[in-house]
């Protein structure tokens, strides 16, 4: 029996262990299941830290990097992205750099923190290798001649101040400015034959061994004296290598950096073949054996069989096995204590274990978190890879030692053969000549006992060491030649600073320089450059605001002369979006156009005709608690069974060729026979006319389906309150007010209703896709939101629902008729929905605004089209659209549409903020009037629900492109779906999460800048009241501007100090009369300009 | 008659010219730096293109004429002879008739079609190049093993698909991965083509005729084991080039280039160029009925290898291979039994299906509305069956044992013969005056003799002889030349033993057991 205190101990463990396990979920990628693939900040794990602390963070436990290289910002300087004055203004105003301050005052010469910020920004000055030092001073004269990348301005200046101190030559003066540089930093500098660089010379031998007699007096022995500096060097660097293990690696890590083999690659397939195949959504035939008892269980249950064991040579498997506990739990308490990890550490390794194929491991935990499926936990999966880890490191330590892998036993052993840990260390971990790397190979591959062994190890780590402190190696810490002594030459030249005004600096001033150096290189200095970049392209759009000002439409409805809008058509937010909005307007400026989430208040499980579930249509966040479902009318019920039958017989026949034919042998050789000639003949066709053999086959399928004539059961048959658990068919006339009230208020549609109201959702059909649901819409979970826009249509159009609103003020004529209509953002068709109610005359005025909204598509293929490389730019509207109709049928297609990408930007406020302007589809837009919002209810309730939408797109697309290997899913080209659920690189790589390359190309990586139409104070007040809103832009995850109603002034909110008014200076803009004349033949991003149109002018005049 | 000829000869060499030479064009491209960004695309894609359409125009061509009148055309034809001494000659010659110029026609078409479809795909790629390079490179190949006229020449194919395979999994070579797998890949793959060159010059020496008929007869003509020996080379060679059992493992790790790629050569195309050579040498296996069996057999095994691994698959590019391999399997069963037309409709049948299927891959999310059917209760308990299919069968460790491990262990062992001895024996300069640390150093000054050189380690009988020879010398030079004192000789006296313990050592490894099994057994024969 236990004592209560052992049991209260041992809780405390297993709790701890279970919340380290809670908190895999900030750690591991939180990406759904494939099809469901919906926007979200990349690091949202972090998200209550800053901006700058969660990349770092992030690094830390990942190793993955959240900036751009610097490389590329210095290319964007280059090309003009970003310029001089963006640079000054993020020097000013950070304070924590105090770029002001002069570090040295010398001959008149001051240097400021900002100079040398902004050189090291501007510059790369990465140490050199000792050898290519050689070779730029031999080939490149570089002692006696200027950098290349030297300004003339700035040689002059160099030249004239050297002049003072008599140095007349060019020559003389960068040789004097080396020796000064080198006399300053205290060091020698001799150059080394190159035959020297691969063994040691007997003169140089002399040499050093005279430096260590003098570093360590007293002996005069140098083989002793060396010995000791090598056992002493080896006690070091193993208790700091072995103390890692969980901080910063794992065991089988630790042993890879000692014998190059890496576990993983044996252990890789093994865990992805069972968690793959236990977590399988439907590829596989065979599913996981008892997948219900939970994955740790049937794993040991299944491993019993395992022959990997013999063929692997794990010699301990069975008894492993055997004796594992039923508690996974218990399982990792014991695996831990086993490999010797201390338990302080375990967290800290459990990350690590976890962080091994990070994406398994997220999609488990997510499978964990949000399947239905009975018994899947986190546990599960860390015990067996636990179990799995220590087996095969095991197996590596006996083949190589025939040690315990256990970190008491590394100690141990690596104690008495220090010199053995040394070689093997420096062989797989550091740069060695080649002389070296034959030896220490040979010696780590002998496998045969000899009784000399041990000496070659200590005679190598002598050799080792030797190399290692001889002039020949780049050593990486402290002041060296061609480290800093390099980088202070090469500031020096760029600033201006002559010999004479380095050797006058003082120590402290010396090592103020190399600080604000290395700021500027490290990660801080991409953050700047971060910000130089941002505000670029922020400058650009506050001015085209303010160039704008009292130019758009739509400020009131009222004193436009009366007249009233032809329609009113809400789109989605989508940055996607701006550009048809935009021509709509150019073709006929009596359309209004909103802007709004794209489920337009609607809430609902979705149940279409064809579909077999319900599907929620609504924001990842919001849980519905109502189902809608479509129904054939009364008058198609026989035409819906033969609809139902064919359509059936056709799937039954597709899935047959699809599954079947890929998991039988006998009649899966019948049916690839069968059907050989017709997968031949659309092979070819799909290729060489993707366009016209698609809308060919989808004609067809139209013609043999039958369309069905459908309404949408909107109504509920009673008024139960509907719960999650609880989820109720159909709205009560009160919820569909309440709906309908709302959404109308959040856009400011409260008076001035056109003849038509159209709700345009949006969707995105392509072929050969995995990530299609990235391409949906986001405020749908990465569906099309046709249903939502047909659903909000058929509410507000009943009479009851019409004489309800008017109870709440919101008088909506008789003749004013709503719509529901779907925009294919790839394809560029719209599909109307329900549109047999209109009568003989509103259908006349529909055709007109239909025929408009077709322009409208052609206008918008066309300029997306400037995007394609593959797309000429001169083609006429109507091969624009035949060529985006073919890209959305043609399956070689890895972009199909460019999804979001470049979008940056987002106005929360009335269009008249922004139309007329052109913003190159780079803009949510979110329609929100100021004047009916005193209070500010609404706008927090917009910036609440589009908040956090707009700033997970902008911000995965962010991580995505700035480091696409560790955030993004890399090239669509190589992937392989896997489990129905995601997508690997090959056949046993990790799940990749995140981005295609193919889908971030040309974004520009910027948080999102939103801007807002409202007080300050109010949102001032906002930002005190709501922790989201102060997590995303205190934490600076997105940028707030803000735009005041009433008299048009812009600020910018800087975190610590709150709304600052913009001040930037203003440019004109180009003004064009149609967007296309500004974009036509770019293909690159497009600065704003303004839409000049006939009417406008008027507007403008008037 | 001769007119015509040349028009056909001109055909048939631009069926594998075009191919070439874009492929060569691009090559050059790459090395010259011309080819490198964006804009070079089109052309690259252009080139590429038309190329794979020339060669496809051509033999469509030359099929139809030989529809419109059967007979007209000679069942091979030389195009130039290349070698020819005594009785033996080779010829680049290709063969006319319905089976080579039907699949060839059907290859050369899947070809063109993934050569569009990567036209697109591949946009923006940083292989793009690389990756048409390739392409081109496997359209001839995989013409050249479908239209060659003798062994020789499809032998050329056959090495030519193997590399640009090569090229094309190692396509993301920034991947350890990757780069691992093709490495595997090419390894597993020599083993085939020592069977195919083991036949090749049995075949010449046993029997001379160069084209397939010929050889065939000739063959048919030789004694039954020494039929038996030319055959196991060829079966050996189609075995491992089709993934067939039990060389099934390596293709699974064939799947880490781009999927039009994978599609072609594991889904599609190369993957029955061993099952074509069968249909090839058909008239010699239907002699030998042990053979038949054999086939039989491995057909069998390779659908079972293929069925059961692939209910468990839940990656597409894999489960879709593994299907793949059960077809292949059946094709092998049904050339044991002698059905060589249903073989052949199978082929291509199969070839077009798969092509289709691979490249439609990334849809397949879309592509179904239901999880694929389960399979019986019964089965579905057995964890024994489970755990073979899930490892596949453990036949990728299988193969490391016989084949993989054995080659690049006495890969090692040449290298370190060649580096210990053969260099020594060259007498590569050493560096006199230079010392290794400071130990070594110190002992200098005080005169005492460097340490061992630890250059002297070799293996085998040879090596140590070599060695010891080597060493001899080295000791007679060090100790009686340079130093004229004579201390050393209890050293050697400790390396002799050394030796000793080595040769033991090396002869208890299963490597030098099986070289002097097969040693045994080609001299034997």
């Amino acid at each position: 029996m236990n004592t209560p205190k052992s049991d209260s101990k041992k809780l405390t463990i297993r709790e701890e262990l279970l919340e380290t396990i809670e908190h895999l979920e900030h750690i591991l990628p939180g990406q759904a299941p494939i099809r469901d693939f919906v926007h979200h900040n990349t690091l949202h794990g972090f998200q209550h830290l800053d901006f700058t602390d969660a990349i770092a963070e992030a690094y830390r436990i990942t190793g993955a990097k959240g900036f751009l290289p610097q490389e590329k910002y210095r290319e964007y300087f280059q090309g003009g992205r970003i310029n001089d004055s963006d640079i000054d203004n993020v020097l000013d105003e950070d304070e924590s750099l105090s770029s002001a301050e002069v570090i040295a005052d010398i001959d008149g010469r001051k240097l400021t923190k900002k100079e040398v910020y902004r050189c090291g920004l501007l510059n790369d000055f990465d140490s050199l290798s000792r050898s290519q030092l050689h070779w730029l001073i031999e080939e490149k004269n570089v002692l006696s001649r200027f950098q290349q990348d030297t300004d003339k301005q700035q040689r002059e200046l160099l030249m004239q101040a050297a002049n003072k101190t008599g140095l007349t030559t060019e020559a003389e003066v960068i040789e004097n400015l080396w020796s000064s540089c080198l006399q300053k930093l205290n060091l020698e500098h001799f150059i080394i034959h190159p035959e020297d660089m691969t063994d040691l010379s007997a003169n140089s031998a002399e040499s050093m061994i005279n430096n260590l007699a003098q570093a360590e007096q007293g002996d005069d022995s140098y083989q002793v004296l060396m010995h000791h500096l090598v056992r002493k060097k080896g006690e070091r660097l193993l208790s700091q290598q072995l103390d890692g293990i969980g901080p910063e690696h794992t065991l089988g890590e630790f042993l890879k950096s000692i014998t190059g083999e890496d576990i993983l690659n044996d252990l890789r397939p093994v865990i992805i073949r069972h968690v793959g195949l236990f977590l399988d959504g439907g590829m596989a035939s065979w599913s996981y054996i008892d997948r219900d008892k939970g994955f740790y269980n049937t794993w040991r249950h299944i491993a019993k069989h395992d022959l990997t064991s013999v063929f692997e040579d794990l010699r301990d498997w069975h008894d492993t096995i055997d004796g594992l506990s039923d508690d996974p739990l218990e399982t990792m308490i014991f695996e831990l204590r086993r490999t010797g990890v201390p338990q302080e550490k375990w967290a800290q390794y459990i990350e690590r274990i976890a962080l091994e194929l990070p994406g398994w491991a997220g999609m488990f935990l997510w499978h964990a978190n949000n399947s239905d499926q009975p018994n899947i936990s986190m546990v599960d999966y860390l015990a067996v890879c636990l179990v799995l880890e220590r087996l095969f490191a095991q197996r590596l330590c006996g083949r190589v030692w025939q040690l315990e892998a256990s970190q008491d036993m590394f100690r141990w052993y690596f104690r008495k053969h220090r010199s053995e840990y040394l070689v093997r260390y420096a062989l797989f971990n550091t740069q060695l000549p080649e002389y070296l790397i034959t030896r220490a190979n040979k010696l780590v591959q002998r496998q045969y006992s000899n009784t000399n062994v041990y000496d070659d190890w200590v005679d190598l780590a002598d050799m080792t060491w030797t190399w290692q402190h001889s002039p020949a190696a780049d050593k990486p810490t402290g002041y060296s030649v061609q480290g800093s002594a390099w980088s202070l030459f090469r500031l020096s030249q760029q600033l201006s600073l002559p010999g004479a005004f380095i050797s006058a600096l003082e120590t402290s001033q010396q090592e103020e320089i190399f600080a604000c150096l290395e700021l500027a290189q490290g990660e801080y200095g991409n953050y700047l450059w971060l910000q130089a970049y941002e505000r670029n392209y922020r400058e650009k759009i506050f001015n085209a605001i303010r160039q704008n000002e009292g130019r758009g439409r739509w400020r009131t409805r009222h004193d436009e002369g009366g007249a009233r809008a032809s329609a009113q058509i809400t789109f989605c937010m989508d940055d996607r979006e701006e550009g048809i909005r935009r021509h709509l307007e150019e073709i006929d400026p009596s359309i209004e156009t909103l802007g709004a989430a794209g489920f337009f208040g609607v809430a609902v499980n979705w149940r279409g005709l064809d579909d077999n579930s319900d599907t929620p249509l609504c924001p990842i966040v919001v849980t519905p608690v109502h189902a809608v479902y479509e129904y054939a009318k009364q008058e198609q019920k026989t035409v819906e069974q033969t609809h139902a039958q064919r359509r059936k017989s056709r799937l039954w026949i597709k899935d047959l060729l699809h599954l079947e034919s890929r998991r039988n042998v006998l009649s899966t050789g019948l049916l690839i026979a069968l059907s050989a000639p017709f997968a031949l003949l659309t092979l070819v066709a799909k290729t060489l006319f993707p366009g016209r053999f698609g809308t060919w086959v989808q004609n067809n399928r139209d013609c043999i389906d039958l369309s069905v004539g459908t309404t949408v059961q909107i109504n509920a048959q009673s008024d139960e309150p509907a719960t999650i658990k609880n989820p109720r068919y159909g709205f009560t006339d009160e919820e569909q007010a309440d709906r309908v009230e709302n959404f109308l208020r959040t856009i400011g549609l409260v008076s001035g209703y056109a003849p038509f109201v159209i709700m345009m959702g949006h969707g995105s059909s392509s072929q050969n896709n995995p990530h299609m649901a990235a391409y949906d819409c986001g405020a749908c979970s990465g569906r099309h939101g046709g249903p939502n826009a047909r659903i909000f249509a058929a509410m507000a159009n009943r009479p009851e629902i019409r004489k309800l609103l008017k109870q709440r003020g919101l008088d909506i004529p008789g003749d004013t008729v709503f719509l529901g209509a779907e925009h294919n953002t790839c394809d560029e068709v719209i599909e109307w929905y329900d549109i047999g109610q209109l009568n003989n005359e509103q259908s006349q005025n529909w055709q007109a605004i239909n025929t408009k909204l077709d322009q409208a598509c052609r206008l918008s293929a066309h300029e997306r089209s400037r995007r394609f490389m593959s797309a000429s730019t001169n083609m006429n509207n109507d091969a624009a659209l035949a060529h985006v109709i073919g890209r959305s049928y043609d399956f070689s297609q890895a972009r199909p549409e460019l999804g979001h990408a470049t979008n940056a930007t987002a106005f929360i406020g009335r269009r008249s903020l922004s139309q007329g302007a052109f913003f190159d589809r780079r803009a949510f837009l979110i329609s929100y009037d100021p004047s009916i919002d005193p209070e500010g209810k609404i706008i927090e309730a917009i910036l609440l629900a589009a908040g956090p939408v707009g700033a997970g797109i902008n911000l995965e697309y962010y991580f995505s492109t700035v480091n696409n290997e560790d955030y993004g899913c890399g090239t669509k080209v190589m992937h392989n779906l896997t489990g129905l659920f995601g997508v690997m690189e090959g056949a046993s790589s990790d799940l990749r999460t995140g981005l295609p390359v193919q889908m971030i190309e040309i974004h520009e990586a910027m948080r999102l800048l939103v801007i807002v139409e409202a007080k300050t104070e109010i949102l001032g007040e906002i930002y005190q009241r709501q922790p989201m809103i102060q997590e995303l832009v205190g934490n600076r995850w997105i940028q707030l501007g803000a735009i005041d109603p009433e008299n048009g002034d812009i600020s910018f909110f800087v975190a610590g100090k709150g709304f600052i008014p913009w001040q930037g200076s203003q440019q004109e803009l180009a003004k064009v009369t149609r967007s296309v004349d500004h974009y036509r033949g770019q293909r690159d991003h497009l600065p704003p300009a303004l839409i000049e149109t006939e009417q406008s002018m008027e507007a403008s005049h008037g | 008659m001769v007119e015509s000829n040349t028009w056909l000869e001109f055909f048939a060499s631009l069926i594998l010219i075009a191919p070439l030479a874009s492929a060569m064009v691009i090559g050059l491209g790459i090395l010259s730096g011309h080819l490198q960004d964006e804009s070079s695309e089109r052309i690259t894609g252009r080139l590429s293109t038309t190329a794979v359409l020339v060669s496809l125009l051509s033999v469509v061509g030359l099929l139809i004429f030989s529809l419109i009148k059967p007979g007209q055309l000679p069942a091979s034809l030389t195009l130039l002879e290349w070698f020819s001494s005594g009785r033996v000659s080779i010829n680049i010659a290709v063969s006319l008739d319905y089976l080579a110029l039907g699949i060839g026609s059907l290859f050369a078409l899947l070809l063109f079609v993934t050569q569009r479809f990567s036209v697109n795909y591949l946009h923006r790629e940083k292989g793009y190049f690389r990756f048409f390079m390739a392409l081109n490179m496997f359209t001839a190949a995989m013409l050249l093993i479908v239209l060659s006229g003798n062994a020789i020449t499809a032998f050329l194919g056959w090495e030519l698909a193997g590399l640009s395979s090569y090229l094309l999994i190692a396509y993301a070579y920034d991947r350890p991965t990757a780069t691992e797998n093709a490495t595997r890949v090419f390894v597993t793959n020599r083993i085939g083509d020592a069977g195919f060159i083991l036949a090749l010059i049995l075949g010449f020496y046993w029997a001379s005729g160069s084209d397939w008929n010929s050889m065939n007869s000739e063959l048919i003509a030789l004694d039954a084991s020494q039929r038996f020996f030319v055959l196991s080379g060829f079966i050996l060679a189609a075995l491992v080039k089709s993934a067939l059992f039990p060389f099934c493992s390596w293709i699974t790790r064939a799947l880490e280039g781009p999927t039009p790629s994978s599609a072609i050569f594991y889904g599609s195309l190369m993957i029955h160029a061993g099952i074509f050579l069968l249909l090839r040498i058909s008239p010699v296996i239907d002699t030998s009925t042990a053979m038949q069996i054999i086939l039989i057999t491995l057909g069998v095994m390779t659908i079972g290898y293929g069925w059961i691994g692939g209910l468990v698959q839940t990656d597409l590019k894999t489960a879709l291979i593994f299907s793949a391999l059960t077809q292949t399997g059946l094709m092998l069963t049904c050339i044991g039994l002698g059905w060589y037309t249903l073989a052949t409709i199978h082929l291509a049948a199969h070839a077009s299906w798969r092509a289709y299927q691979m490249l439609s891959a990334p849809a397949y999310l879309t592509l179904i509305n239901r999880k694929a059917r389960p399979i019986p209760q019964w089965m579905q308990k057995q964890p024994k069956l489970f755990n073979a299919a899930l490892h596949r069968m453990w036949l990728d460790n299988i193969i490391d044992w016989i084949a993989v491990n054995p080659t690049t262990m006495f890969a090692q062992d040449l290298n370190h013969f060649d580096e210990r001895i053969v260099n020594r024996m060259v007498g590569l300069p050493g560096q006199i005056d230079s010392i290794s640390s400071l130990t070594d150093y110190e002992e200098r000054k005080r005169g005492l003799v460097n340490p061992e050189v630890s250059l002297i380690a070799g293996r085998g009988v040879m090596g140590a002889l070599m060695e010891k020879i080597a060493n001899g010398l080295y000791w007679f030079e060090e100790s009686l030349v340079l130093k004229g004192s004579g201390d050393g000789l209890v050293n050697l006296l400790h390396k002799v033993g050394a030796y000793l313990i080595r040769i033991d050592y090396l002869f208890s490894r299963p490597r030098y057991l099986w070289l002097i099994i097969l040693l045994t057994l080609l001299v034997v024969f």
